[in-house]
């Protein structure tokens, strides 16, 4: 079968595929032994003709016009979405119900979603959509199961507004990044430039297609490169870490990302009978973004997986936003992850210098310089452009930043400038000419004119033994009689934790804190399991549990 | 204290697959399930949408079953799940 493209949005996604001869997108089964699906690049152009000329043909779904997909991980999903692009609509991937929990919370989000962004209609599988009506949602829906395997192709679509990416922002309002066709041909064309992008280069996933890792990164980059790619659903790699490195290893991927929990997620998990005949030599670069990275964890994941060939120098520090598409700043490849240790007590007055002591030591990482055709600036709090090795707010312009958030003007005027440059509400500084971004601006806590970074503490704090992994938050809290803040740490400990063991945990979280950052806490929550508020993506929502806890309703 | 009967294993499935579950439930989620009743909520168990994707996976490895997006709506407790396992682990056999 010969691929011609039809319209311009098709020869975006499709055109290396028609030069070069089709690669293949394979979903790979859930659980072992199951079976494999493969879909040649032809083959996904007629089916994502066809899913548009279905969702043409609902009457629910128009050119211009956003409408919610519930995207699992799957190939009709895949159809559909591109489907969506193939129209002109601009389809909206929205995480699926994790199933056993959340149910609730997770219909009032879609209710939620579909009217902040003016969604037409939900589109998914048949089951979804009669859930969501029984459950009294009264939206416009398309059965995504239904769509025909094939259609006309409509060659007078442009590259226009393409899709809408929604953010895992940490508070409940759902916002929308509205992306363009030109955003993602420059993204996608810098990330391959980056990674010296090779003609056999494959790529394996297993990140949601809800997220932009995982859409941009993976999907939407191995279509416009004309790659293999193998998808793997994510409750895969989460119940058993070693389906992703199978993955490489039996297709020879080179290419595959994740962020910064999914590798000593897997340093701990796979089991070693699994790791018999894993060959990993063929991987060149696992993206690593999307959260701080942790390099003794990366360091535990490289070490475990070094005798079955896996390069020390994989792990790739990245850093981007849904706002800019994805990716902002690269490494180079095989460098691995480079550490700079900086003192704590500089950091919080803002700027980066050695460690006095071990104590004092905090260990960040270089993230790499700008992509070619963006541009990033550390400003102070005067707006000016801060010399090297101090920090300050990090911002990006250049040809992947979007224009804004769709139907949300206040949000867009107040992180994208008229003059093209966009605030990340990240703090940064350069180091060495690259970045090395030090935490989210707003989850500062600031004590007595000293800024410290969220996650430092947090960090700490889950050092501690008994706290579960991941499920820390630390925020601020006014102190008005010292008319400063105070910072306050919420933890989740096993339910059955005697009362002694309880104030164990408190009294060393206490210490450990004091010890790393010298700052006292107002206050240590120990909390039941699955009471902080996590994103879909699994993390901790620091502004909603401060939110909580400021209502009173966080508590054991 | 007044509240539900503690009740072990449910007596109208087999116990070992009530068991598996709460074992895995255990293993994966910290969750001692050993005093959950049939009808408890995973939300009320404080298992978060991480864990529950990680049960769900080990689930389908553990009994050989596929548990579609779909199906999982309707998995909300303990003894939904031990029911649906006990349904479709038989069909698969």
């Amino acid at each position: 079968m010969t691929l011609d493209v039809a319209s311009e949005v098709e020869a975006l996604y499709f055109g290396a595929a028609a030069a070069r001869g089709p690669r293949a997108l394979t979903l790979l089964a859930s659980r072992p032994g199951g079976p494999a699906v493969r879909v040649p690049h032809d083959d996904l152009l007629a089916r994502a003709r066809g899913a548009a000329a279905g969702l043409a043909a609902s009457g629910r779904i128009r050119a211009g016009e956003p409408f919610l997909l519930v995207a699992s991980t799957g190939i009709e999903e895949v159809t559909t979405f591109l489907g969506g692009l193939l129209l002109g609509a601009l389809p909206a991937p929205f995480a699926p119900p994790a199933g056993l929990v959340g149910l609730d919370g997770w219909v009032r989000r879609v209710e939620r979603t579909a009217a902040a962004l003016g969604a037409t209609a939900v589109v998914g599988r048949a089951g979804t959509l009669e859930f969501l009506a029984t459950h009294g949602v009264d939206l416009p829906t398309v059965d995504l199961g239904a769509l025909p395997a094939d259609g006309p192709p409509r060659p007078d679509v442009t590259a226009g507004p393409a899709y809408v990416q929604l953010t895992s922002g940490s508070t409940a309002d759902p916002r929308g990044v509205l992306v363009g066709h030109a955003h993602v041909a420059a993204n996608v064309h810098m990330i391959g430039w980056g990674s010296d992008v090779r003609a056999d280069d494959r790529v394996a996933s297993w990140l949601p297609l809800y997220h932009d890792m995982g859409l941009v990164g993976t999907v939407l980059f191995s279509l416009y490169w004309g790659l293999d790619l193998a998808l793997l659903p994510p409750q895969a790699f989460l119940a058993r870490p070693a389906s992703w490195l199978e993955a490489i290893s039996r297709h020879r991927c080179t290419l595959s990302p994740a962020p910064a929990f999914a590798f000593p997620y897997a340093a701990h998990r796979v089991k070693d009978e699994e790791v018999q005949g894993l060959d990993l030599s063929s991987w060149r670069i696992a993206y690593c973004g999307a959260e701080p990275i942790h390099p003794r964890g990366v360091e535990r994941f490289t070490r475990r997986f070094a005798p079955q060939g896996l390069s020390p120098g994989v792990v790739f520090p990245c850093y981007g936003l849904a706002e800019a598409t994805l990716a902002v700043t690269f490494a180079p490849p095989g460098r691995g992850v480079v550490e700079v240790a900086v003192s704590r007590r500089r950091l919080a007055a803002g700027e980066v210098a050695p460690p006095e002591d071990e104590v004092d030591r905090l260990d960040l990482v270089k993230n790499g310089r700008p992509l070619p055709e963006l541009e990033v600036e550390v400003r102070d709090d005067d707006g000016r452009p801060a010399p090297p090795g101090r920090t300050g707010a990090v911002f990006v312009r250049g040809a992947s930043v979007t224009t804004g958030y769709l139907r949300d003007e206040a949000a867009t005027r107040a992180a994208f400038g008229a003059d093209g440059w966009l605030d990340t509400g990240d703090l940064g500084a350069f180091v060495d000419g690259e970045l090395v971004v030090v935490g989210r601006r707003k989850d500062l806590i600031i004590v007595r004119g000293r800024n410290h970074a969220a996650i430092d503490l947090e960090w700490a704090a889950l050092t501690v033994e008994g706290v579960r992994p991941g499920a820390a938050a630390a925020f601020a809290v006014p102190d008005a009689e010292e008319g400063t803040e105070a910072a306050v740490v919420a933890l989740e400990v096993a339910a059955d934790e005697s009362d002694w063991s309880r104030g164990a945990i408190a009294a060393q979280v206490q210490d450990v804190v004091l010890a790393r950052t010298g700052l006292r806490l107002r206050e240590v929550l120990l909390l039941p399991p699955g009471t902080l508020p996590k994103t879909t993506s699994g993390k901790v929502q620091r502004a909603r549990a401060r939110a909580l806890h400021l209502e009173g309703a966080l508590h054991p | 204290m007044i509240g539900p009967p503690m009740i072990g294993p449910d007596d109208r499935h087999p116990p070992s697959i009530s068991g598996r579950v709460r074992g895995l439930l255990a293993d994966v989620a910290g969750v001692d399930a050993d005093g959950v009743v049939p009808e408890a909520r995973f939300d009320d168990l404080g298992v978060d949408s991480v864990t529950a994707a990680a049960l769900l996976g080990r689930l389908e490895e553990a009994f050989d079953v596929t548990i579609t997006p779909e199906d999982a709506l309707h998995l909300t407790t303990v003894g939904a799940v031990v029911r649906y396992v006990s349904r479709h682990a038989r069909c698969d056999r």
